[in-house]
């Protein structure tokens, strides 16, 4: 008993000695003393727990405190091992013993808040949201339940809560400036912008202001492109805060967004003024330099930029870019354009008459002419004599070959040559205005980008062209007949130039479908090739159609170009007269053809202006 | 000044149909130098060949009350086998210019000596553009349409052909597009931007500068 006695008088002195240590090294000697008297009783239990937890043994204490709770399961003991592993850090170990005591004391708001705090903490944040809400009914204007709530919402992305929570603290606190400006950010970055500024607004006019309110107003009116709006805002914040760099940088970009580009330039100067270190401000002068044309200044700044980050990519592009910006602006045209505005409209322009429609269209067909005839001559001299060459080159041909098996005179006039000229010369006219009116579309493209220049007119300079050339053609190998006797003047001059006439236009008619089929249909050229050789032994350029079987010239017959040879050769040839010559049905064939070669021209237009 | 009445256009890429107008009907006024901004493919050039008339609207009406010159700049109309000067002779005669006069001062201009009597395709790429900006500003034209400005030639030059510029400009007006702002800001009094199948007007360039770059911003994010 003695010893039982001294025993509890040493325990009660270590105990009491221990209450007074404050030094942990002695405290734990004092522990390691006391130790042989540990028994499972709740004064001692809480004595050495308390203890413990008050020099900073907080794992020690955690023990006992648990041992507190096992004999001891009231709502204070569990909150103290909450509490005591919150302090570790071990939240989510904590959250049990938080519960319980919730459970028995279910009327503590302070102990809600304590479980919502640590459910928050653990990550739980839709049960800490649903324990602050709890807490909130019975301390609605807490600012921890509310902040935690709040916290919770936002994170679990109930921004609508979340701003709620924060805009109640504001109601309860109007000292709590920041949670109003939170709201206002988490409306901001709900889109809900214009809500947010006039949330704001309307603290501001309760008189309750702070740059930092202004700043965020400016901000969420600027997100939404009220920069007049925004720029009073950001004019109040560095008013009532000058010497915060952020809010001039601010104040610089909303005014440069408004277009007010020295005074975007004056704020970002003082907030360089104010951070000169800061590279954002420095990037930003580069842009506003660049728009006032300060293009010095632009270099200087982004050199400086680029000197700090060599590695910058972006900057060396910004260097690059400043560095190509011409000095454009230095033509000072200012007072120009002024002076122009005030006198209004020059009225030079006259609206075209029918008769100035005319000419300037023949203008344009002369314009093309001579360019193509350049374009076709013009890069060599023998060019115009390649013109004559080809038809020789085919009459000596022909008449080598006919001249052998025919072995005689010509079908009509005494020289092969001349026979073959009557027949080469329409035929080749016919071909040569077809293939070139027919390839106008594809070649005339760039041309188009002068507006006056149109795919018609070129047809027809190209078909004049054609029509120049044979007429050079025929005047050169009359001369030419005439030199070797050969009686190559025509006899009927209204016969041949009739001839000429309507096999040209035919071949205008034919070249203009040509060209708007195949610009639609190029497999078009190589099926019209094919025609074209059938055309040559079927248009009577080396016989007469009257030495035709009568059924096979019924057939021929259909071949307008058949009628355009014989149509020309009674010109020369006075004794010429074949009655199934229909100079009508040759009419009739180039109308026809005309007329669908330009109506389809007509509703191809549009598409074929077309030349991107 | 240039009429737009009910203008509907749109062209194909390979993937969908780009709609550059969609019914719009707006005025251009004479008196002052326009810059067009829009966003890539948004039709910029498009327009400005519906303005020209190079391309013709697929429905509704544009109204030239103006003699409007082709894209400064353009020598897609060269032929290589022609000379600079026979070249120049047939963008002269097309727009019933005063040819003679037109060669004095592209042969002033675009200081190609004794190259003006050679054949294009003997140019260097630098001379073609030279010639081709000389004949654009020979010819006298109400509104110069300027489809990105191409830089000819060394700062001299450059500088010689913005004071001949400046002298066309006395009279004339411009149309620009360009995607570089310091250039529109140079030339031009006012801007618009095109979007949506809508020239959208706008009373200063600055203004209007800033409406794109936000839409541009808008639309990246």
């Amino acid at each position: 008993m003695t010893a039982n006695n001294s025993d509890v008088d040493s325990f009660n002195a270590l105990m009491s000695r221990l209450a007074d240590v404050s030094d942990l090294n002695e405290a734990i000697h004092l522990l390691k003393q006391i130790a042989p008297f540990y028994r499972k009783e709740v004064s001692f239990l809480v004595t050495l727990r308390d203890k413990c937890h008050s020099i900073g043994l907080i794992s020690i204490a955690t023990k006992f405190a648990k041992e507190v709770v096992e004999i001891k399961p009231t709502s204070e003991n569990f909150r103290v091992v909450s509490g005591l592993l919150e302090k570790q850090g071990q939240y989510k170990q904590a959250i049990p013993y938080a519960r319980e005591a919730v459970l028995l004391s279910q009327d503590s708001p302070a102990l809600y808040i304590h479980l919502g705090i640590l459910c928050s903490l653990g990550g739980d944040f839709r049960a800490a949201k649903n324990v602050m809400v709890r807490a909130l009914e019975f301390v609605p204007s807490d600012v921890d339940a509310l902040h935690h709530a709040g916290y919770s919402s936002e994170m679990l992305g109930e921004l609508d809560d979340a701003v709620r929570f924060a805009t109640r603290i504001y109601e309860f606190d109007n000292s709590k400036l920041s949670y109003a400006i939170h709201a206002a950010n988490l409306m901001i970055r709900q889109g809900k912008c214009l809500e947010g500024a006039e949330y704001l607004e309307a603290i501001i006019a309760d008189g309750n202001r702070s740059s930092a309110i202004h700043r965020t107003c400016s901000g969420a009116f600027s997100q939404i492109g009220e920069y007049k709006r925004a720029t009073e805002h950001a004019i109040l914040a560095t008013k009532l805060d000058p010497d915060v760099a952020e809010y001039q940088l601010h104040l610089s970009c909303v005014l440069f967004e408004s277009a007010q580009y020295r005074g975007a330039y004056d704020a970002a100067k003082t907030a360089l003024g104010l951070d000169p270190n800061n590279w954002a401000i420095k990037r930003h002068i580069v842009t506003v330099c660049l728009e006032l044309g300060e293009n010095t200044e632009a270099v200087a700044h982004v050199a400086e930029l680029l000197k700090i980050h060599p590695d910058n990519e972006e900057y060396a592009q910004c260097m690059q870019h400043v560095l190509f910006q011409r000095a454009d602006n230095s033509i000072g045209i200012g007072e120009l354009l002024a002076n122009k505005a005030q006198r209004g409209e020059r009225n030079s322009f006259r609206a075209p008459t029918f008769w100035h429609s005319i000419v300037s269209y023949l203008r344009v067909i002369r314009a093309t002419f001579l360019r193509e005839i350049r374009a076709k001559f013009g890069e060599t001299r023998l060019g115009y004599l390649w013109v004559l060459v080809e038809p020789m080159i085919h009459m000596v041909v022909l008449a080598v070959v006919f001249q052998f098996t025919m072995k005689g005179s010509p079908p009509l006039g005494n020289s092969f040559f001349f026979f073959y000229f009557t027949g080469l010369i329409p035929y080749q006219l016919f071909i040569h205005t077809c293939e070139s009116v027919s390839a106008t579309v594809a070649q005339n493209k760039p041309l188009l980008n002068l507006p006056p220049v149109t795919n018609l007119s070129t047809m027809y300079s190209r078909g004049l062209l054609e029509l120049y050339t044979a007429t050079l053609v025929i005047l050169i190998f009359t001369v030419g007949f005439l030199f070797f006797s050969v009686n190559a003047l025509p006899k009927n001059f209204y016969s041949v130039s009739g001839a000429l006439m309507m096999t040209w236009l035919l071949a205008l008619g034919v070249g203009m479908i040509n060209a708007i089929v195949m610009s639609y249909f190029h497999a078009w050229h190589h099926i019209f090739q094919i025609i074209q050789r059938f055309l040559y032994f079927t248009s009577g350029i080396f016989y007469v159609p009257g030495a035709m079987d009568l059924h096979i010239r019924e057939i021929l017959w259909w071949n307008p170009l058949l009628h355009s040879v014989d149509w020309f050769r009674t010109g020369y040839f006075e004794m010429y007269q074949p009655p199934w010559l229909s100079i009508e049905f040759l009419g009739l064939s180039t109308a026809v053809a005309l007329a669908a070669g330009l109506l389809l021209e007509a509703s191809c237009r549009k598409s074929l202006r077309r030349t991107v | 000044m240039i009429l737009f009445e009910n203008v509907s256009k749109s062209y194909r890429t390979s993937n969908a149909a780009k709609v550059v107008l969609d019914k719009a009907t707006f005025t251009i006024p004479s008196g002052y130098n326009l810059g067009i901004l829009g966003g890539n493919g948004a039709g910029k050039s498009t327009l400005l060949r519906l303005i020209s008339g190079a391309e013709q609207p697929d429905r509704g009406r544009v109204a030239r009350r103006a003699r409007v010159s082709f894209p400064i700049g353009f020598g897609g109309t060269f032929h290589g086998h022609l000379t600079g000067k026979q070249n120049v002779l047939f963008v002269a005669r097309v727009y019933g210019a005063d040819a003679s006069k037109v060669v004095e001062f592209v042969r002033d201009f675009s200081e190609l000596g004794d190259y003006l009597n050679m054949p294009v395709n003997t140019y260097s790429s630098g001379m073609a553009a030279k010639l081709a900006f000389g004949m654009s500003l020979a010819i006298d034209f109400d509104i110069y349409l300027v489809d990105e400005v191409t830089e000819v030639g060394d700062a001299r030059f450059r500088k010689k052909c913005a004071d001949a510029f400046v002298e066309r400009m006395k009279r004339s007006d411009i149309i620009m597009v360009s995607h570089n702002s310091q250039t529109i800001k140079a030339y031009c009094d006012r801007a618009a931007i095109l979007s949506n199948g809508q020239l959208d007007f706008f009373e200063s360039v600055d203004e209007a500068m800033a409406a794109h770059r936000r839409m541009m911003g808008a639309s990246n994010a």
